[in-house]
């Protein structure tokens, strides 16, 4: 009864806000799609023209497919995590007067940005491919499960963010900047293997590093199989998940006067 | 349906850095407005209940409380079966929707499916009659329009428990008779409502028991009629005490003693009073009052001075229940106050569906 009842409202919130986000703006899907387009012919150009910046050639592919694969990964993980932060704060009105489950309007709207970037994704793929280069095609499930696991990081901070943001509505200020951040820390625009030695041990403490490598793996090479690492990383995910859970539920009495 | 007990609920001060700290480590109360002080409820199913009480007596909180909107201190909440709330204005509407789009969502929201919620969406047209007006955003509705929608959705999605937050009194006069009749149909058809109202009207004729919050406490609670009795001669004495002055002290009423009529609804009744009057001498007269509790005046007079004053006052006709007061009071020569006034409270127990003071035969005339 409660989940059926959780899921419907999940359901209608989603088809609303993709509705809301992209049908009813003017030139639509146009903003999912075009736009990150936009910004890899950006940072191909920047990267490849302007700085030359040598990339190693030990995967074999170009700079804009390696770029492209992490690119789109990340966009759904910090569109996500902003959408979702701010979530319960933008659905005040609605969860003063109607009875909702709130981690339902969190997981909502980050489901929402991950479907749209996905759908980017699986388009940037097959102009890759139709350019030459070879997308591993029995890479593409393992992907999505890697996919899941950035969903379920995002996830984990997305409800910790949204109920810490209706305490400290700071935080609004404070995430770009923590996003940007981030964007720099990860292997986006560079790959591991260029990162000093000896900071190496610190910077693969952040699962997405662990995770764009994995994903330019199974996408670009033939080394398609999941490893034992993948089942370490969902487990501590899966252990992150449960901290942000309690932690959700622990403030979620409170949520209400704050709003 | 409804059973609610010992609620409390106490709204944090604004620093959020301490209260969210205090949630993080599983205390509940930080130090701040404390609304609600240990209230219990009990509804049963097809009954109605009216929440009365002044403003900030903890009635609104109450309310969403029970709809689960916010969550208690302490205490234990539980509601079977589905619940229609209708907080203030709106229902939780998108400004940015169509009135039709929200219907769909508030109806889906409560839980049925879309084509349910498409099927309902012709009974919520017909009832909130705003034709055409359904296609525009909701920011360009009126108050009375959101209204009007909210309740339409609410008729559609048939609750198994209504919860009202003074919204009958909104909407233009029509809409409120037709919002009033669907609420007594759908009492009759063995719904249950639960209503914070400061209409008494409506609260008498839509609720059969009223409970009276104080300061975030159950102060009375049982039959509506009764009830809202003693609230209305708690707000009508507040008024007065409010109003009264303060007078010099020359001469002064004693042993003022008051002898009323027994039984409800008294008719063709007498007030015996009886008082002394010290220091006063044949140039003073005694003036009494007779009047509601809100100031108004329904008769008064005045009397000689003696030493010792029995006097009786007619009420003829009949008298609806509800509280009086008999004042009198030194007056000199000139009818200049010169003394402290005394007064009784008079009560005229009973019950009776008419608003007023007496009750005043009338009868419709034929032609000739």
């Amino acid at each position: 009864m409660e989940a059926s009842r959780d899921f419907q409202v999940f359901r209608l919130l989603l088809t609303r806000d993709l509705k809301e986000t992209y049908v009813n703006t003017a030139l639509g899907f146009v903003w999912a799609l075009v736009l990150p387009l936009a910004i890899l012919a950006i940072y191909a150009f920047v990267f490849t023209r302007v700085l030359q910046v040598r990339f190693p050639d030990a995967i074999g592919a170009g700079f804009v497919a390696y770029l492209a694969i992490a690119l789109w990964p990340w966009t759904a993980f910090a569109d996500g995590l902003m959408r979702a932060t701010s979530s319960l704060t933008d659905a005040a009105r609605l969860i003063g007067k109607v009875q909702l489950p709130l981690h339902v309007v969190v997981l909502s709207k980050l489901t929402a940005v991950f479907l749209l970037t996905m759908l980017g994704y699986g388009l940037v793929l097959l102009v890759l491919s139709l350019t030459g280069t070879p997308v591993s095609l029995p890479g593409i499930p393992v992907a999505l499960v890697l996919l899941g696991m950035v969903f379920l990081l995002a996830a984990s901070l997305g409800l910790i963010f949204s109920v810490t943001q209706v305490f400290f509505p700071d935080l609004r200020h404070a995430l770009p900047a923590l996003i940007m951040l981030g964007f720099f820390l990860t292997p986006i625009l560079y790959s591991v293997d260029m990162v000093p030695d000896r900071f190496r041990g610190v910077y693969q403490l952040n699962p997405l590093a662990y995770l764009f490598e994995r994903l330019r793996e199974v996408l670009l090479t033939d080394d398609w199989q999941l490893v034992i690492g993948d089942g370490l990383v969902a487990l501590a995910l899966l252990a992150l998940l449960a901290i942000a859970v309690s932690y959700f539920n622990r403030l979620r009495p409170r949520v209400e006067e704050f709003l | 349906m409804i059973s609610v007990s010992g609620i409390h609920k106490q709204f944090a001060e604004l620093d959020r850095g301490g209260s969210w700290l205090r949630a993080l480590v599983g205390r509940s109360a930080a130090p701040g407005l404390e609304v609600l002080k240990g209230v219990s409820l009990d509804v049963g199913r097809g009954e109605s209940v009216a929440i009365l009480g002044e403003n900030g007596a903890g009635k609104s909180t109450l309310l969403k409380v029970v709809a689960g909107l916010l969550s208690p201190d302490a205490g234990v909440v539980k509601v079977d079966g589905t619940v229609g709330a209708m907080l203030e204005l709106g229902v939780g509407f998108d400004e940015h929707l169509s009135g039709r789009d929200n219907a769909l969502q508030a109806c889906q929201l409560a839980g049925m499916t879309l084509a349910q919620a498409q099927d309902s969406l012709a009974k919520v047209e017909a009832f909130s009659e705003l034709g055409e007006d359904l296609a525009q955003p909701v920011s360009h509705y009126s108050s009375g329009m959101v209204v009007r929608l909210g309740f339409a959705v609410m008729t559609a999605t048939q609750p198994d428990v209504i919860i009202s937050d003074e919204v009958l009194a909104v909407g233009d006069e029509s809409f409120q008779k037709k919002c009033i009749t669907w609420v007594e149909s759908y009492l009759a058809q063995g719904g249950t409502l639960l209503l914070v109202s400061h209409s008494l009207y409506h609260v008498q004729r839509l609720c059969s028991r009223a409970i009276w919050l104080h300061q975030g406490q159950v102060r009375a609670s049982g039959d509506v009629f009764e009830v809202s009795q003693d609230y209305l001669a708690y707000h009508e004495k507040k008024l007065s005490q409010s109003m009264q002055t303060v007078a010099g002290e020359a001469l002064r009423l004693e042993n003022f003693t008051l002898a009323v009529p027994d039984g409800d609804c008294w008719t063709d009744a007498q007030l015996v009073a009886e008082t002394q009057i010290k220091g006063g001498n044949a140039e003073h007269s005694l003036r009494w009052q007779l009047g509601r509790l809100d100031g108004a005046v329904i008769g008064s007079g005045s009397l000689p001075c003696q030493d010792h004053l029995r006097w009786e006052i007619q009420l003829p006709g009949t008298w609806l229940p509800g509280n009086l007061r008999l004042d009198a009071w030194p007056v000199d020569a000139d009818g200049e106050r010169c003394g402290r006034t005394q007064r009784r409270m008079v009560r005229i127990p009973g019950r009776a569906r008419e608003f007023g003071t007496l009750r005043l035969p009338h009868r419709w005339l034929g032609h000739d």
